[in-house]
């Protein structure tokens, strides 16, 4: 019973295994079967239930394709109906480099002394999806790009931009592409994505494109030839329009925006060789340039620097030529010339100047003259060689001997542009005449603020010291002046004023003559009767006439006398 | 009492005549002074030196006359002299561009050429201030600091007394900004009053001098110096030889014949 268990086991597992083996193959399929140009799409090899399967594979299709990414490689296990099955992919992203039907051939496979084949078939890859090469009847694509180059044909050395151009239908929220550092047969000057492009809108078969250029590549060739300009693939994020978000998408982080491959299709180039006769002062310059050129001093002492400063200045292949090699007399040492940049790239080519300073020590003393500085380069503009020439001035130099007593000589150049002026006129006339001893702290006149504002400062004192003592003595100069403001206060009494006005003027004399002499008014009955004769006043007018006041007034006066007197 | 009248009476002509012989004075120098551009304007240097050197031994001097005579020394190729002159009359007038412009262009003669290096911004600034600080001017500026500082804390007391209102904020910040320009303005002027009354300098006069160890024509020749070069008189000996130094770090001795005293 056991041992009939034990083959019905050994049996199971051997059907096991050869149905395993049964389902061992390689298949290799395309993403797409038909697509544009302008389209990426993924070659994907399927090793199933084989182990130790290949992780890349050597697709050798570049004449028909562009591998752009991978190999990527992605496992498989599963468990189905009590059957085991794994499954390795192996995914290549890549761009088609011409239109029609291409053939994807078979690929073996030799694993473990079996070999597995996929089979061979057939794609369709259309022309761009640029408006005039569409199909009747073919729709325009939401999102496409192209490839724009200045021009067919450059030379060898020029430096040159090619534009990447986007257009989309759809809200662009984001793209990014791999940046491009090498090209066969070219110097890749710059890649450049845009991070804000500009953009304009233009509408093509009826449909709206935002058209922007996202990317710029600057080359500058280095052999001649035909090349082709591989596409270049970016990845584009545009936002999702129109789709409900559903249950499962994440609340808070959730995806608004999906990605799109697209490609900016390949191009030819054609790269011409320049034209001979260039001539020794061409050194590979290619474009429009002028030349300046300036010696700090032509006339020098013996083993004194003078700099020879060539300037170039204009747009071209700045960064890919040197200045021809200059030779000056053997009198002369020469150092390795320094040389400044200030060029960037702008539009197609670099713009702007480039500096080469020569330092020439003469050894002997001695006039020299040096041949014209030349230099020669390929102008675009013209499509010839174009030669610039710059005479220089003859130096002079002069021995140490020869300087002694001129003054003239030994003086750097900013010196001698100040010693061609001369010295200002006489002053014609004398404004202010001082004594020979004449010391400006012994001077009255300049002393004069100060006793100003000495006396100020003792006014100030004098003032300070008198309004104290008058508050410090208020009530005793009351006192004394009791009389005084009295009599002031009944001589402000006119006849043509009011009686009452002229009774409130008695009783304001008369009450503060008796305040400032601290008279209490009880103590003497005249005074009292007075007041009296006041206030039954006030509160009579009626009874009031001038005669009356007038002899009130003679009384308070004779009163104030005989206080006095007393 | 009729000789009381009669002096009364002549005290003014007598006035009258003094002030006619100033006048007359001043006429005639007036008189020198023109002629002396006359013979400049005609390049008659060594005339127009000698009429303007008869108007410096009147004892009256002023920054014209000595920048004139600079200019006719320049002209007869005395760097030493031109120099001289031209310091002396910036004494009298420190900030007059004429002068400064013209000792510019001596000293871009001058074979003596020290480059200081650069001092700290402040310090800079200070020595500029001394150099250029009319005495005369600031000693007036802080007169006038001081009377207005005066009038600011003199008007605060009496109006606070009268009005018995304070205004203790604006008189103190106003009083303490005159105060603290007046400060520094003096600490300035008095600094650089006794610069200068200590002060001797000179001008090399010769084409090139030797500074000697010792006030002996066979002493040691320490350096030499140039036509036009500046140098402090730190002593001299009966005014034949003088102790100079140059920059301060270079000391000896010169024959007082070879310097032209800026500083009389």
């Amino acid at each position: 019973m056991v041992i009939r268990r034990r083959h019905f086991t050994f049996i199971f597992i051997f059907c096991l295994m050869i149905s395993g083996l049964w389902a061992q193959r390689v298949t290799l399929t395309a993403s797409k079967a038909t697509f544009s140009i302008q389209e990426q799409i993924q070659l994907v090899f399927t090793f199933e239930n084989i182990k130790n399967s290949p992780r890349s594979v050597d697709l050798n299709l570049h004449k028909s394709f562009t591998v752009v990414g991978g190999p990527y490689s992605s496992s498989n296990y599963s468990w189905v109906n009590g059957k085991a099955t794994s499954s390795n992919k192996v995914i290549y992203d890549v761009i088609a480099k011409k239109t029609g039907k291409i053939k994807i051939p078979a690929y073996e496979f030799s694993i473990k002394n079996h070999v597995y084949k996929t089979n061979p078939f057939l794609i369709t890859v259309r022309k761009t999806a640029a408006p005039g090469s569409l199909a009747e009847g073919q729709e325009m694509p939401g999102i496409y790009m192209e490839t724009i180059l200045p021009k067919d044909k450059v030379y060898q050395g020029e430096t040159f931009t090619l534009y990447y151009r986007l257009y989309t239908s759809e809200q662009v929220v984001n793209y990014t592409t791999n940046p491009i550092s090498t090209m066969d047969g070219f110097i890749v000057d710059r890649f450049s994505l845009q991070d804000s492009p500009s953009s304009t809108k233009k509408v093509i078969n009826g449909r709206e494109y935002l058209i922007a250029g996202i990317a710029s590549l600057t080359l500058t060739p280095t052999e001649s030839g035909e090349f082709i300009l591989p596409a270049k693939p970016f990845r584009i994020s545009v936002k999702r329009s129109g789709q409900h978000r559903s249950a499962w998408d994440d609340p808070f982080f959730g995806n608004t925006s999906k990605d799109i491959n697209i490609v900016a299709p390949a191009d030819t180039l054609t790269v011409l060789q320049l034209p001979g006769g260039a001539g020794s002062a061409f050194t590979g310059a290619i474009g429009d340039f002028t030349m300046r050129v300036s010696m700090d001093s032509t006339l020098i002492q013996e083993n004194q620097a003078t700099t020879l400063r060539v300037d170039l200045i204009g747009h071209g292949n700045m960064e890919h030529f040197t200045f021809p090699e200059q030779t000056f007399s053997d009198d002369f040492e020469l150092f390795e010339p320094r040389v400044k940049n200030a060029y960037k790239l702008n539009g197609q080519d670099y713009k702007g100047q480039r500096s080469w300073e020569y330092v020439l020590i003469p050894g002997k003393p001695g006039t020299y003259q040096f041949d014209d500085i030349l230099f020669t380069y390929f102008s675009l503009s013209q499509g010839s060689y174009k030669t610039l020439r710059m005479p220089l001035k003859e130096i002079r130099v002069i021995s140490h001997n020869e300087l002694e007593g001129d003054y003239i000589s030994s003086l750097s150049p900013d010196e001698v542009r100040l010693l061609s002026q001369d010295i200002r006129f006489v002053q014609m006339g004398e404004n202010h005449r001082v004594h020979l001893d004449y010391n400006a702290v012994k001077d009255p006149g300049n002393r004069v603020w100060y006793y100003l504002a000495l006396a100020i400062a003792a006014f100030v004192i004098f003032a300070e010291i008198l309004l104290a003592l008058r508050d410090k003595n208020r009530n005793t100069i009351r006192y004394k002046n009791a009389l005084k403001t009295a009599i002031t206060q009944f001589r402000k009494i006119h006849t043509d004023q009011s009686a009452e006005e002229i009774l409130t003027q008695i009783e304001t004399g008369f009450q503060t003559y008796l305040s400032d002499k601290r008279i209490v008014p009880a103590r003497y009955p005249e005074i009292n009767d007075i007041l009296k004769t006041i206030e039954t006043y006030k509160y009579a007018p009626g009874s009031l006439s001038h005669a009356v006041l007038d002899a009130l007034k003679e009384k308070a006066l004779t009163i104030i006398e005989e206080i006095e007197k007393a | 009492m009729k000789r009381l009248i009669i002096i009364c009476l002549l005290l003014p002509l007598l006035a009258f005549s003094s002030d006619r012989t100033t006048s007359n004075i001043m006429n005639k120098r007036e008189q020198l002074f023109k002629q002396g551009i006359s013979a400049y304007a005609n390049e008659n240097y060594v005339l127009a030196i000698e009429l303007f050197h008869q108007l410096e031994t009147e004892q009256i001097v002023s920054w014209e006359l000595y920048y004139n005579l600079g200019n006719c020394y320049y002209r007869q190729s005395e760097l030493g002299r031109a120099i001289q002159y031209w310091e002396k009359a910036k004494i009298l007038a420190p900030i007059h561009s004429d002068i400064e412009y013209n000792l510019s262009i001596a000293r871009e003669h001058l074979i003596d050429k020290v480059v200081l290096p650069d001092t700290f911004p402040l310090f800079t600034w200070y020595n500029t201030m001394q150099r250029h600080l009319p005495l005369n001017v600031s000693i007036r500026i802080i007169g006038i600091l001081l009377m207005l500082f005066v009038l600011v804390l003199g008007g605060y007391r009496l109006h606070a007394r009268k009005t018995g209102r304070s205004c203790k904020g604006i008189c103190i910040t106003i009083g303490s900004l005159f105060l603290a320009v007046m400060l520094l303005l003096t600490i300035i002027t008095v600094d650089t009053a006794q610069k200068r009354s200590h002060e001797k300098r000179a001008v090399i006069l010769e084409e090139s001098v030797y500074i000697l160890s010792e006030p002996a024509d066979d002493a040691t020749v320490l350096f030499i110096l140039h036509e036009g070069s500046t140098v402090l008189i730190n002593k001299d000996i009966e005014n034949e030889w003088a102790n100079i130094s140059y920059f301060d770090d270079k000391i000896g001795w010169i024959r007082m014949e070879y310097l032209g005293k800026i500083e009389s």
